[in-house]
């Protein structure tokens, strides 16, 4: 049965939301609700549909183009609050689309960078290695650029 | 209908009104907002709570600490705003957007960093902290270190959800009965403020129950 946009905006509403249970309960069925919520706003239920995204792609067996895309309807919005959410629910992503995390490391917000970073210390990546270099040269925070250390440490 | 709130004076308060403005040491007339400033106010229990913005929030914040008050006023509980400071420089820019966890009563470590940031607070007061988002997304939480209480805001919360985390942090749960054992919101009930299912549909000032009213003023950080 299809999920309704009702069914998902009762998860997203709450306070406190819990994003296993949201993700268990309405699955990849709700990925066309979710990138329709973060089409269309409001921003905080967008933001939270996007995390959503990331938490049902983490109980998939194979990557999923639906979620992928609608991540990156998140990462290409204006709001920052909505690329941050983009770059945190990349951290649930097993396979996230290298493109898509080279796009954000390279955001002017450096919230979004900050988690995109993480997302890779968690597991790095090593064809993120050119783009790493050039935020240890370039990243105006010493906090990001230890983190791009890290991760380059480990990819060696 | 006026409001206690309203900052007009009363010009002919009742003879309970008259005691209780006399008994904090104010003079006839007085305001309805002086009475429940006022250091020796009516309320039995005072929590203090300290604001603290890294961003501001989209709501009006007076409008959400004013609904905070209103409701914690029929707990018999002033919500004294202590102090209020901006947060920012580089050393707040990475906690703007504050990785929170699964905010169910554990801290990360960034959620720590930021809760050190307590200057002047009392141990049993609370500090409120506004950020631009939690990661991930929540309208607030009301996870603290021990010792440190106090919860996050975000800045696209409700007009509510301010009230709500302190609730939280004042010891009240989300009330029961609202969802089904997968988590499904079957019966909402948008007139309490402990609403588990969001209050983005709270359309007029939430309630307490007596019990939740006996949990907060019995509260560690309700002082007499």
């Amino acid at each position: 049965m299809p999920v309704t946009r009702e069914q998902v905006l009762s998860f997203l509403g709450r306070e406190e939301m819990d994003y296993g249970q949201a993700a268990e309960n309405l699955g990849a069925e709700a990925l066309p609700v979710l990138r329709q919520i973060i089409d269309e706003g409001p921003t905080p239920m967008a933001a939270k549909a996007t995390y959503l995204v990331g938490f049902i792609e983490e109980r998939q067996d194979a990557p999923s183009t639906d979620a992928a895309e609608a991540v990156r309807l998140a990462a290409e919005s204006a709001e920052p609050v909505l690329r941050v959410a983009a770059a945190g629910a990349l951290r649930h992503f097993p396979r996230p689309p290298v493109d898509l995390l080279d796009r954000l490391l390279q955001d002017t917000d450096p919230g979004v960078r900050k988690l995109t970073l993480q997302r890779l210390e968690q597991n790095p990546i090593p064809e993120m290695e050119p783009r790493l270099r050039r935020i240890l040269e370039e990243e105006p925070s010493p906090r990001l650029r230890d983190i791009a250390r890290r991760i380059t440490d480990k990819i060696r | 209908m006026p409001r206690l709130r309203d900052s007009g004076r009363v010009l002919n308060p009742s003879t309970s009104l008259r005691d209780a403005g006399q008994g904090t040491g104010l003079s006839v007339p007085f305001s309805g907002r002086d009475l429940l400033d006022a250091d020796d106010g009516p309320q039995t229990f005072t929590v203090k709570c300290h604001i603290k913005i890294l961003a501001q929030p989209t709501l009006d914040l007076e409008d959400m600490i004013a609904e905070m008050q209103t409701i914690f006023d029929t707990a018999d509980v002033r919500m004294e705003i202590a102090s209020r400071q901006n947060l920012v420089g580089s050393d707040f820019t990475d906690l703007l957007d504050l990785n929170v966890g699964q905010c169910a009563g554990n801290t990360t470590t960034e959620q720590n960093d930021l809760f050190d940031e307590r200057d002047d607070a009392g141990d049993d007061d609370l500090v409120i902290y506004f950020v631009r988002s939690t990661v991930p997304a929540f309208n607030g939480c009301g996870s603290h270190p021990d010792d440190q209480p106090g919860c996050v805001v975000a800045q696209g919360a409700s007009l509510w959800t301010l009230a709500h985390e302190v609730g939280h942090v004042l010891d009240l749960p989300h009330i029961s009965g609202e969802q089904d054992q997968n988590g499904n919101c079957v019966s909402p009930n948008f007139s309490r403020l402990m609403t588990g299912c969001s209050t983005n549909n709270i359309t007029s000032t939430p309630t307490l129950s007596s019990g939740e009213i006996d949990t907060v003023q019995g509260s560690d950080y309700a002082q007499e």
